[in-house]
């Protein structure tokens, strides 16, 4: 063998062609792409600039980009459009031919972050969970070692988290107006507003607690709209006064059984 | 008309002398798809090479042919561009003096669009006239409509992504193009000219020339009369008529066996539909009767009763339309079932790739009886390369041709070349 024979080698991974799948290729390949607009209702699917190929597009073809359903049957996935949103438009993951003539839609893109730095997308598991105590969400292993977050998304116009407690199963949904709903395994929880934001100003709210032997329901105002409302079992109805105001006579009220109250 | 290289002129300024010229080749192929070439330049005194003048690469090549008798200036190619330089030292290697070489080749080799674009649903060849009338790439191409077939397919959109224009159009638009459901051919001739058309209509064109076996090698007088009046029908003027120096022909193939019996899976993307199924040869050979060749497709009829298959094709996560025109490309190959190779003396200002050319050989006396040759009759000219003759020291140039077709032709004059849509039966 000669030296140069020892010393050869390919070049090919200079050639970026031999680096990607041939454009004629008929398997799936997965891309980013910028939403370009959300064709809406009756039709779902999406108008996707696929990244980078389609990069410097002329714009007055942009009508003419490739449009993806959900990769999923029974998931719709809409972001912020170019159309509507200009820069702030989102990206989503694709699976697509090379030739982007099929493809689908599999949710949106996560950002890779700096080597070595913390992931500036992160969904901030501390201030959430000062955010919850702050709010009495009584939520009772926030532990973040326990926690698969499912879904979160903090827009200027709200935000959401949704997340469960793989050790317990506990399971939480909580909006940034402070509602929550948590389904845990001595409790479920549903509040709309937040007892104390901050706490020496607490807004409007109400809550249902249910536990194995009660239910707490606190509001400011409590409707029950019902034909018959039954309070108790002991056979009995609930005599009152038919009157607006307070009765205070000589010879007494007189007290009528008010039928639809059993108690 | 003899031809022989006149004048090479590079860049329009700088002419490369005639004496100095050893060879030319230009070669021009339907499969290759552009017209490309070489010039053999003997620069005994190394003055081409020391100066350097417009050796660039990109430097224009003017080719202009001269008929060596009258020294009349003839056939002028379209400009050609230098794509590589190479050359020896082997006259006086002390001053770099030898023989170089000029690849040069059509402009598309060089200028090229690599701009992104999506193209609306729509007919695939306006989509193809479109890219080659633009400007994008530095250098706009004339499209002539006639050259050009109405395509079927108009329900997809296509996008040239990252890209130049001619992969996208050889890559993505040709592979699911036909036309009347025949596959097409996308090429440009040694005279510039764009070509998008199925072999059914390129055959259906009269023949522009006469081959004919060597000189002197037809001697029947009623021989001599049919070839007069094939001449006469087509209207093939005396400089239309080749004798055969060489020839050569192939019949078959490994790419062509492959498509006797194709199998295909494939699915309808917007309903999840998988389809599959198999396509055979419907013009298999069957006995010959009469003066009939058969009209047909040399596959014995046997073999194809008894093979199960020839090849797999798998189309995966594409619309159905697409998969459908795909699949009827498959039958492209077929079309140079038979391939004939033939030498004559130059044939460049007669034929051009796409036009087809008349064999007439004598008939045969066969059991008795005088039956047409195979050969004999109407044939594609696939590919073209004029050369020049380095062995004989002369600037004459001569022809190689590929000529094609799929299927005999005979039976005075019949063809069921019409019926190829009918090549494959589904089963």
């Amino acid at each position: 063998m000669h030296f140069k024979d020892l010393m050869k080698h390919s070049n090919d991974q200079y050639d970026t062609k031999n680096r990607q799948a041939a454009s004629y290729s008929d398997e799936l390949v997965f891309r980013k792409a910028k939403i370009y607009k959300c064709l809406g209702p009756g039709n779902d699917k999406l108008k996707l600039q696929v990244l980078p190929e389609l990069a410097d597009l002329p714009e007055e073809e942009f009508e003419d980009l490739p449009e993806y359903p959900s990769f999923f049957k029974g998931q719709v996935i809409t972001g912020l459009s170019y159309e509507m949103d200009g820069d702030n438009a989102e990206f989503v993951w694709v699976v697509c031919t090379p030739d982007l003539q099929v493809g689908y839609v599999l949710g949106k893109v996560n950002s890779f972050g700096e080597v070595g730095k913390d992931f500036l997308e992160s969904y901030s598991h501390e201030d959430v969970e000062e955010y919850m105590t702050r709010r009495r969400v009584p939520f009772t292993d926030f532990d973040y070692n326990h926690l698969s977050v499912i879904n979160w998304v903090s827009t200027s116009q709200g935000g959401m988290l949704q997340a469960f407690n793989y050790v317990t199963g506990d399971f939480v949904i909580l909006n940034t107006s402070g509602s929550v709903i948590t389904i845990q395994q001595q409790q479920i929880f549903m509040r709309v507003g937040s007892p104390a934001n901050p706490p020496t100003s607490p807004t409007a709210h109400s809550f249902v607690l249910l536990t194995p032997d009660n239910i707490h329901i606190k509001a400011p105002t409590i409707e029950l709209d019902a034909q018959d409302l039954i309070l108790g079992k002991t056979g009995k109805v609930l005599g009152g006064v038919l009157s607006a105001s307070p009765v205070i006579g000589t010879n007494g009220p007189s007290v009528t059984p008010v039928s639809h109250i059993h108690v | 008309m003899k031809f022989s290289i006149c004048q090479v002129t590079l860049n329009k300024i700088t002419y490369i002398p005639y004496r100095s010229i050893r060879g030319l080749r230009i070669k021009s192929s339907i499969e290759d798809g552009l017209p490309f070439g070489f010039i053999e330049i003997n620069d005994s005194d190394s003055l081409l090479l020391a100066q350097f003048n417009n050796l660039q690469v990109g430097a224009l090549v003017d080719i202009v042919l001269l008929n060596p008798e009258t020294g009349e200036e003839g056939l002028k190619f379209p400009p050609f561009y230098i794509l590589q330089l190479e050359g020896d030292n082997s006259i006086t290697p002390n001053i770099f003096a030898g023989n170089f070489k000029i690849w040069f080749g059509h402009p598309w080799f060089l200028y090229k669009d690599i701009k992104n674009h999506a193209y609306k649903p729509g007919n695939n060849a306006e989509i193809i006239k479109k890219i080659l009338r633009s400007e994008d790439r530095g250098i706009a191409f004339e499209v002539d409509n006639k050259n050009f077939d109405a395509t079927d397919d108009t329900s997809s959109r296509r996008f040239k992504v990252g890209e130049t224009d001619w992969d996208f159009i050889q890559n993505k638009i040709i592979p699911f193009t036909t036309s009347d459901l025949q596959p097409v051919h996308f090429f440009c001739s040694d005279a510039g000219d764009f070509y998008l058309k199925s072999f059914k209509n390129m055959y259906s064109k009269n023949p522009k020339a006469l081959i004919l076996p060597a000189d002197g090698s037809i001697t029947e007088a009623a021989s001599v009369e049919e070839a007069n009046t094939i001449c006469k029908n087509f209207n093939i003027k005396p400089n239309a008529i080749f004798s055969i120096i060489k020839a050569d022909y192939t019949i078959g193939g490994h790419d062509l066996t492959q498509n006797f019996y194709p199998s295909f899976a494939f699915e309808d993307v917007r309903n999840n539909t998988q389809i599959t199924g198999r396509k055979t040869i419907k013009n298999m050979l069957q006995k010959r009767s009469g003066g009939s060749f058969g009209n047909i497709l040399p596959v014995d009829k046997y073999f194809m009763l008894k093979v199960a298959g020839t090849s797999t094709n798998v189309l995966r996560n594409r619309q159905l339309d697409d998969s459908l025109y795909f699949i009827y490309n498959l039958g492209k190959k077929l079309d140079t079932f038979f391939k004939l190779e033939v030498f004559t003396k130059f044939a460049g200002d007669v034929l051009s790739i796409g036009d087809c050319a008349e064999i007439f050989l004598e008939k045969v006396l066969i059991q008795g009886v005088l039956k047409k040759h195979w050969m004999s009759g109407k044939w594609l000219v696939y590919e073209l390369d004029h050369f020049t003759d380095p062995e004989k020291k002369s600037n004459q140039l001569w022809t190689r041709m590929i000529l094609i077709r799929p299927t005999f032709v005979g039976n005075n004059g019949t063809t069921t070349l019409g019926l190829k849509e009918l090549m494959f039966e589904t089963v």
